[in-house]
């Protein structure tokens, strides 16, 4: 006859996983674990582990250092991205197309409204000098 | 290139649009004060509260606006003209017409100058127009109050008067 040797403490843990698997099949188990996660939740000293945690992750240089890396990991991707390039290109061009665009609308419309201007000085320079030789072949004078 | 100043026409058509915007200035005013009345202080000036205390804002502002439109349209054009000529030497009008304000001697007009003018505009006037025809038959087109205040209407061609810059050069006529 044959002996098996068993360690006490791993006999211990088999019977508790065991324990813990059956547990888990039940009914039971879901109501615990359902009060147990509302009641933390409901706790303030969730809260306050939740916050002591972000703030000690704000203070740790090695998130610094880790969100650092990303950013950098990120932005080298995008600097070296063509289609970023072609997009930014393809928007800087039609923005200064627009620019020309208005500034052509405005030169024009300037350029009329100076013209109409001069040509209505001329106009009434022209009645000016009639009315000045009207008035002067009245009163006889040369 | 000789001087020319500013004949009969073009001081006509300087003014009917230096009055066309006048006349823009003064409705404006009026429709605003009209609008302040009747929507901010809730006051009808049709229906003007009927009162002796003198100290009661609401009434004496409803007798008051009325008054409002006639002082603008007297007060605005005296203002009006007298800064333009002063600041600039020209109003919009006559900025349009290429025509600028000058003193006989080619230097800016002051406020002293530019007020004389203003009262000699108001005599030209009382002549029924024969005090603007003068500008026909004057050497330099000067008008009766032109005469009297000392001033002269220069005339360009292009398309902006002469720079600020050259404002206080002396004029070519100087003296003459």
């Amino acid at each position: 006859m044959r002996h098996f040797h068993v360690e006490p403490g791993m006999l211990a843990t088999q019977l508790a996983d065991s324990l813990v698997e059956r547990l888990l099949k039940t009914h039971l188990a879901d109501r615990v674990v359902e009060r147990v996660v509302d009641s933390l939740i409901r706790s303030a000293a969730l809260d306050r582990v939740v916050a002591k945690v972000i703030s000690s992750l704000e203070a740790s240089p090695a998130v610094d250092a880790l969100v650092d890396r990303q950013v950098d990991r990120v932005l080298a991707g995008l600097c070296a991205s063509d289609a970023l390039r072609k997009l930014i290109r393809d928007q800087a061009g039609a923005y200064l197309e627009y620019v020309r665009a208005q500034r052509l609308i405005q030169d024009q419309s300037r350029g009329v409204a100076r013209e109409l201007e001069d040509s209505i000085r001329e106009r009434v320079m022209t009645l000016d000098d009639a009315l000045e030789s009207w008035a002067r072949r009245v009163l006889g004078r040369t | 290139m000789t001087t020319r100043y500013g004949g009969l026409a073009s001081r006509l058509l300087a003014n009917v649009v230096d009055v066309v915007i006048l006349a823009f200035l003064v409705a404006g005013t009026q429709w605003i004060l009209d609008q302040l009345a009747r929507q901010v202080l809730l006051i009808d000036v049709a229906h003007c509260p009927q009162t002796d205390l003198w100290w009661r804002p609401r009434p004496q502002l409803c007798r008051l606006l009325p008054w409002t439109g006639p002082l603008a349209v007297i007060v605005y054009p005296v203002v009006y003209r007298l800064g333009f000529w002063t600041l600039t030497g020209w109003t919009p009008g006559m900025r349009l017409m290429g025509l600028r304000l000058v003193r006989t001697n080619g230097r800016r007009v002051g406020l002293a100058t530019a007020l004389l003018r203003m009262l000699a505009v108001t005599l030209t006037a009382l002549t029924l127009g024969v005090g603007y025809l003068l500008v026909l038959v004057s050497p330099r087109r000067q008008a009766l109050h032109d005469r009297i205040a000392g001033t002269v209407m220069l005339q360009s061609r292009a398309a902006r008067p002469t720079t600020p810059s050259a404002r206080d050069a002396p004029h070519p006529a100087a003296g003459a």
